[in-house]
């Protein structure tokens, strides 16, 4: 992506990535109002607005920190569709519920459909990894957790009571053994699709 | 992928390998589709693992920000309801009364604070929207580099684009008391101390300050007593609050 396709909002990105108040202020002060008036609206309360707010900022910080996030359009029409489109699936999810749904706002807006979707998958890997990272066996997640935990192998050696060379054969063998667990999952199969 | 492909890839993200190994690894990436693909999966795994645990720390400030701000804007907007019907002008005229006289006879007594000693702001980063990019960047950049001169026509102008954006009032107003322009300031500090915001408490506090800087000390009390306990200014608006008793 070319330098020049960066929209000016880049800043909020950027401002939630150094975990900067005044732009989390500025967030909440500018934008969260439009998604807590369409929750309320549509079979939520405020409560559960702010939580989805705070979620769908901590993914763009997760974004903004791993993948080095980059908007190409408004934060704004962003940041509402991300929030939005994520409250529907709340709601589907708890089809017990009867649901209106009040579709005032609309956003047909182009740009914005492809920095959401991307943020949508990111999030759903994210998710996935945490998953299987969870199953992947107990020797696996004590040696990763200190592998990414201490400064150096040689620490993690020394923390497990193991060669040096056998925390490093074994670092490598775990992470493999994770995107194997990864890459055979169906949700992975069906992001690949 | 066999085993040796993992100790691969990690001994290629760490620099390991030797130059013809590495140049034979990059061939194969460009050949191998399969190699590829787990190769990309694998560094996106070991971000994911870096992320999570070593900048737990930071992540978890970040959450405990986001919630604390969270609380911050929905207790406001809680409390103004309240605070309508509380404020009578007769009720305020006697607590401000009060306020002056008993303030009176403490500020005889006891050395008070100053200004300078509290006034200091925090690096801005201007959330504008619309095209006045570079105007915003030049504000902002006069406002930390503490050239308010410079920094008030730039928000002026700001203003002008979006009459409605507290955070550009609110440093306005923090510039034109930097530069003793204390009528301006105090009447933008009014306007947002009415209404509720993501920046009201901290409104409160700069008014405060203001309020300082003019030697207004039972004004800068009442004010400072409006900043609600939980709110990020509270402990730096008891200590004031303590030295002007």
């Amino acid at each position: 992506m070319s330098a020049s396709n960066i929209h000016e909002d880049q800043k909020y990105i950027d401002g939630l990535a150094q975990n900067n108040s005044f732009v989390i202020r500025a967030i909440y002060d500018k934008f969260a109002p439009k998604v807590i008036g369409y929750v309320c609206k549509n079979s939520g309360d405020r409560e559960q607005a702010e939580d989805l707010v705070q979620e769908v900022l901590l993914v763009i910080y997760d974004q903004a920190k791993t993948k080095n996030l980059q908007l190409t359009c408004p934060f704004d029409a962003y940041f509402f569709l991300l929030c939005k489109r994520k409250w529907l699936n709340i709601l589907k999810k708890s089809s017990l519920q009867e649901v209106t749904i009040n579709e005032e706002i609309v956003s047909a807006n182009e740009p914005v459909q492809e920095p959401v979707l991307e943020t949508e998958t990111f999030a759903t890997r994210q998710s996935l990894y945490e998953h299987m990272f969870q199953k992947i066996g107990d020797v696996c997640k004590e040696l990763l957790t200190k592998s990414f935990e201490l400064d150096s192998m040689e620490e993690v050696a020394k923390a497990l009571n193991v060669t040096y060379g056998y925390a490093r054969k074994k670092k490598s063998l775990c992470i493999g053994k994770l995107t194997k667990m990864i890459q055979e999952s169906p949700v992975y199969q069906n992001l690949k699709t | 992928m066999e085993d040796r492909d993992y100790i691969l890839f990690e001994d290629y993200l760490s620099h390991s390998l030797s130059e013809s190994e590495r140049e034979t690894f990059e061939k194969r990436m460009k050949e191998d589709e399969d190699f590829h693909e787990a190769f990309q999966l694998y560094k996106e795994t070991s971000a994911f693992l870096e992320h999570k645990f070593s900048d737990k720390t930071e992540r978890e400030a970040f959450k405990a920000n986001l919630s604390k701000i969270s609380n911050a804007q929905s207790g406001n907007t809680k409390t103004s309801a309240k605070k309508v019907k509380l404020l009578h002008p007769w009720k305020l005229a006697v607590a401000a009364s009060i306020v002056v006289v008993v303030g009176f006879f403490y500020s005889q007594w006891f050395t008070t604070p100053v200004y300078s000693d509290y006034a200091d702001y925090p690096q801005i980063s201007l959330a504008v929207r619309g095209e006045v990019n570079e105007m915003a960047a030049e504000a902002e950049n006069a406002f930390n580099t503490q050239n308010h001169q410079k920094a008030i026509p730039l928000f002026k102008s700001l203003m002008e684009n979006e009459p409605e954006n507290r955070e550009i009032q609110l440093f306005l107003a923090v510039s034109l008391v930097e530069e003793n322009a204390f009528a301006e300031a105090d009447a933008l500090f009014d306007s947002l101390l009415k209404e509720p915001s993501a920046y009201l408490n901290q409104a409160r506090w700069y008014a405060a300050l203001s309020k300082l800087k003019q030697k207004e000390y039972e004004e800068t009390e009442a004010i400072l007593r409006l900043i609600p306990e939980e709110a990020e200014e509270y402990p730096k608006a008891q200590k004031l609050l303590k030295k002007l008793k």
